[in-house]
């Protein structure tokens, strides 16, 4: 009797064995999933005269092979990779923008200049007036060209940012339903591990890893989630979704927003600095943002205001082929104010000095006793005193009235000069090649043709020309750096994953050696049975 | 170390992965024959082959100016040459007509000459170019550059320079008053004329300068001579400098055939004189540099002083010879000028051509650099390219090698 239950505690071991061993190789391509072997141990043994004979076998539980360090090691490999490879894809196509150096701004602005070149050596001729004129009309085109690819990379990413955040809340309230689920489970089953609803959820962590780099504290069996430097996103059985909002310095900006709890019921969006946001393709894609869009267009609105200042500048001082003063030949728009919530003052900025503008943003707040301006790109405080502004870093801060205790603005001075650059001259008569007048008299011409080779911007180090090339060349830096980065990424992601798998993965030769050692196992555990029936008949035969 | 079986694959995977984006990168390489197929390969490279490029646009704008200057020098050097053989022509004739004496009709036929000669210079000096541009009126090149009946100057003082070079700006003209109005630039020759209304028959020809550093010839001012009747009747003349009060009179030699301008210093200048002028006559001697020089004008006074008549007046025929002479002084002069002012064409000519020269080395070198920065060295990639073909196989090779040898597939064989 106690051989057949003996043979038969072998049977159930085996066949769990068996089933575990058949789930794993099932799974051996399942993503997350962590290879599940069986414990099992001695069914104890009954103390009888002669000794303690053994009860056969026990299954202990199920376990799976995890270790959490190797796996959170992973998870924040793979979630900078995401960051790395969502900013590659777009810095890729600002990259390839300037690929061909034949075409796009530099031949253009080369091309245009020849034409002032023609002017100033034969200034009655109409035919390179017009040429002229077309020209400078062909250049303000290719920078408004410049600038829309820009926005529409923006508008690209403010679309993805609304896609991004729906993800990353749906993720988590599929983290928060594992949750209150294995809750459940456990408490069903409170001395066994639901190991596929802990893989589950693991791997759902991970997935959101590669949207947002998440935290995960670990409070009595359920997760809590965090993001960027501790906000919460899950706590308990609470969600605090993210929310997509208008930036409160600049209405244009979409950016993310963190829920906190209102004293009184309900939750408050929070902005959250943009720089607190990493990981994922989420941090990758706002770290893009603001590390190369806005620099690229700020560098670009800097060339189209230097190139429309300084050339207005001389071209004002000439005279046109009707013999009056030269009008405005460039039209650019003036730096951009955005008024802070709640302020009562009125702040215009104006351009003062070309060579000195840094294509930076700036912020300027009154905090009631002093005036602050902020280099926002920098971080640096430009200006602190009691004396409002004048001129800083090439602005003009001067037109300020009205101003109370805690008004800020935000000013970016070049980011819509590039879209706005246009040629203001309709007539060829109007272009002032001469300095006094005259038909052949073309020595202002020849004033704005060495514009072309004139250190204007930055302090006096760049022509047009080679800010343009420090673009291009600012871009190709980031993406080669991105490039290098993902690479190494990618090796450093390799190592991760073979560490996590060396301990978690399936491996199917082994599980074939396994389904072929368990299989005999339960054979030789039923010929225990069959001696046992065997054993009772022989019993029972013995009554002659 | 376990392998588990999704590993291996993935490993496999991305291995061959790799290498075809390394074989893709080649390809465009040699597709484009560019090293850098974006920037982003080398960037300091983009950015230096960027400026390179505007500084050989630069250099070739700047030969496309040489090129716009010298066809306007050319149009130039063309009517000056016209107008060196016209002023030869003019010499000649001039010449022709101060030796001995002219009849009536002589007179008038050379008038004729001269008046056509004048006509025609005067189409030289209002030429245009290929574009209607009047190449003598300076920046005013709508507006002929000399007035036709007058022989005023209508231009202005411009000069329309052009950049030849970074540093270098040439003036593609030059200024009629200039070319048909001044004295050659430095010139230390003195003119000499009779004043309108002598009555005398005074005959003076050309002055000589004695002494170049003397004060006066430096201080380059005109002189008058004005004869007088002394309390005696005899004829006596006064030496006055312009600004200076009148020096004593000296009596009028005729046989002395000449008269020397000088101080205690010595003779400045010295004019050959003969004849027996009036009393009141008045002759000036005056520097190059303070006189009209406006050769239409010239010619206009000398026409007119043709059209009146001389034969048997003493005093007529000694105003004709000195208005002659006055001219022939004038017009070498304006002679000496156009030559000046043709060499100088011809040394702008000579400069462009050598700036030409220079620009098209830096071209060369713009060219150069260009290639090194951006062009693909075929060698290396294709070599390159066979290596990464051979791993791409090996990888692809391997991976099925080490597949099929798993348990399950050996044994269902």
């Amino acid at each position: 009797m106690n051989l057949a239950k003996i043979g038969l505690s072998g049977i159930n071991a085996a066949s769990h064995n068996l089933q575990t061993t058949g789930h794993n190789i099932s799974n051996a391509a399942t993503e997350g999933y962590n290879r599940q072997s069986v414990s099992i141990s001695t069914a104890g043994s009954q103390s009888i005269g002669s000794g303690f004979i053994g009860r056969g076998v026990a299954v202990d539980t199920v376990n799976r092979s995890y270790d959490g360090f190797l796996y959170r090691q992973l998870v924040r490999a793979e979630s900078t990779g995401a960051a790395l490879t969502a900013y590659g894809t777009e810095i890729t196509q600002l990259n390839n923008l300037f690929a061909d150096r034949t075409v796009g701004i530099s031949p253009t602005l080369a091309k245009f200049f020849d034409s002032v070149d023609a002017v100033a050596s034969s200034p009655s001729d109409p035919a390179a007036r017009n040429e002229m004129l077309g020209r400078a009309n062909a250049l303000a085109a290719q920078i408004n060209d410049a600038q829309a690819f820009i926005d529409a990379q923006r508008g690209d990413v403010n679309t993805q940012l609304g896609t991004l955040v729906k993800q990353i809340n749906s993720q988590a309230q599929r983290i928060q339903e594992l949750n209150q689920s294995i809750l459940e489970a456990r408490a069903g089953n409170p001395n066994h591990a639901p190991n596929d609803l802990l893989d589950q959820r693991d791997l759902a962590v991970k997935d959101l890893n590669q949207l947002i780099d998440v935290r995960v504290l670990e409070q009595d069996g359920t997760f809590n989630l965090t993001i960027g430097n501790g906000q919460m996103l899950l706590g308990g059985s609470q969600l605090f979704p993210l929310q997509v909002v208008p930036s409160a310095n600049d209405p244009a900006r979409m950016t993310v927003a963190y829920s906190v709890q209102k004293t009184g019921g309900g939750t408050l969006a929070v902005e959250m600095p943009e720089t607190s946001i990493k990981g994922g393709t989420l941090g990758g894609l706002m770290q893009y943002r603001y590390e190369v869009l806005d620099a690229t267009q700020n560098e670009l609105g800097r060339l189209a205001v230097g190139l429309a200042l300084e050339f207005n500048q001389v071209h004002e001082g000439g005279f046109d082929q009707n013999g009056a003063s030269g009008k405005s030949f460039f039209d650019v728009a003036q730096p951009k104010v955005i008024r802070g919530q709640g302020t009562q003052g009125n702040l215009a900025v104006t351009f003062n000095d070309t060579d000195a503008l840094t294509g930076h943003d700036y912020q300027l707040r009154f905090d009631g006793t002093n005036y602050v301006v902020t280099d926002l790109t920098t971080g640096k405080t430009v200006h602190e005193s009691g004396t409002p502004p004048g001129v800083l870093d090439g602005l003009d801060f001067s037109a300020l009235s009205g101003v109370q205790e805690g008004d800020s603005w935000m000013i970016q001075p070049t980011r819509n000069a590039a879209a706005s650059l246009s040629v203001q001259l309709t007539d060829a008569a109007n272009i002032a090649a001469g300095a006094k007048g005259g038909d052949a008299d073309g020595d202002n011409a020849l004033l704005l043709a060495k514009l072309r080779s004139a250190k204007t911007l930055g302090e006096g180090t760049l022509d047009f020309n080679e800010a343009y090339s420090r673009i291009v060349n600012s871009v190709a830096v980031h993406a080669q750096s991105n490039g290098t980065a993902a690479k190494a990424q990618l090796s450093l992601i390799q190592q991760n994953l073979s560490a996590q798998q060396a301990v978690s993965g399936v491996n199917l030769n082994e599980e074939y050696v396994n389904l072929m050692q368990y299989q005999e196992h339960f054979r030789a555990a039923s010929r225990l049975i069959d001696v046992s029936s065997t054993l009772f008949d022989t019993l029972l035969g013995l009554k002659a | 170390m376990r392998i588990s079986t999704s590993l291996f694959f993935q490993n496999g995977l991305q291995t061959i992965n790799t290498q075809q984006g390394d074989l893709m990168h080649l390809y465009q390489q040699l597709g484009s024959g560019r090293r850098m197929v974006t920037p982003a390969d080398d960037p300091l490279a983009a950015a230096q082959a960027i400026n390179i490029t505007q500084a050989q646009a630069i250099n070739q704008s700047h030969a496309d100016n040489r090129a716009v200057l010298s066809s306007n020098l050319s149009a130039e050097e063309g009517a000056l040459g016209s107008a060196t053989l016209l002023l030869q022509d003019l010499k000649t004739r001039l010449v022709e007509a101060g030796n001995g004496t002219m009849s009536d009709a002589d007179r008038a036929s050379l008038a004729e000459v001269l008046a056509s000669t004048r006509d025609t210079m005067m189409g030289i000096a209002n030429r245009t170019d290929g574009n209607g541009q009047y190449l003598f009126s300076g920046h005013s090149s709508s507006r002929p550059a000399f007035d036709e009946n007058t022989g005023a100057y209508l231009g202005d003082n411009g000069l329309r320079k052009v950049q030849a070079d970074a540093t270098r700006q040439i003036a593609g003209n030059d200024i009629g008053s200039v070319v048909f109005a001044k004295a050659p630039d430095g010139s230390q020759a003195y003119v000499s004329a009779a004043a309108a209304g002598n009555t005398g028959s005074g005959h003076i020809a050309a002055p000589v300068v004695q002494d170049t550093q003397h004060a006066w010839v430096r201080e380059a001012r005109g002189f008058t001579i004005s004869f007088q009747e002394n309390t005696t009747g005899e004829l006596e003349y006064i030496v006055q400098r312009a600004g200076e009060p009148p020096l004593p009179a000296v009596p009028y030699d005729a046989a002395a055939g000449k008269i020397s301008l000088g101080n205690g210093d010595g003779v400045a200048v010295q004019v050959s004189f003969s004849g027996q002028p009036a009393a009141g006559d008045a002759f000036t001697v005056t520097p190059a540099s303070d006189t009209d020089m406006n050769m239409f004008q010239t010619l206009d006074h000398l026409i007119a002083a043709l059209g009146t008549p001389v034969s048997g007046n003493a005093s007529a025929q000694a105003n004709l010879d000195n208005a002659l002479s006055s001219a022939m002084q004038k017009i070498n002069l304006n002679y000496d000028q156009v030559l000046s002012v043709r060499a100088s064409v011809g040394t702008r000519l000579n400069e462009i051509d050598a700036l030409d020269g220079a620009g098209k080395q830096r071209d060369l070198g713009f060219s150069n650099r260009l290639s090194q920065l951006e062009d693909v060295d075929y060698y290396t990639v294709v070599s390159q390219l066979q290596l990464r073909s051979a791993a791409l196989e090996a990888a692809a090779m391997a991976f099925k090698q080490i597949q099929s040898s798993s348990l399950f597939i050996m044994s269902s064989q």
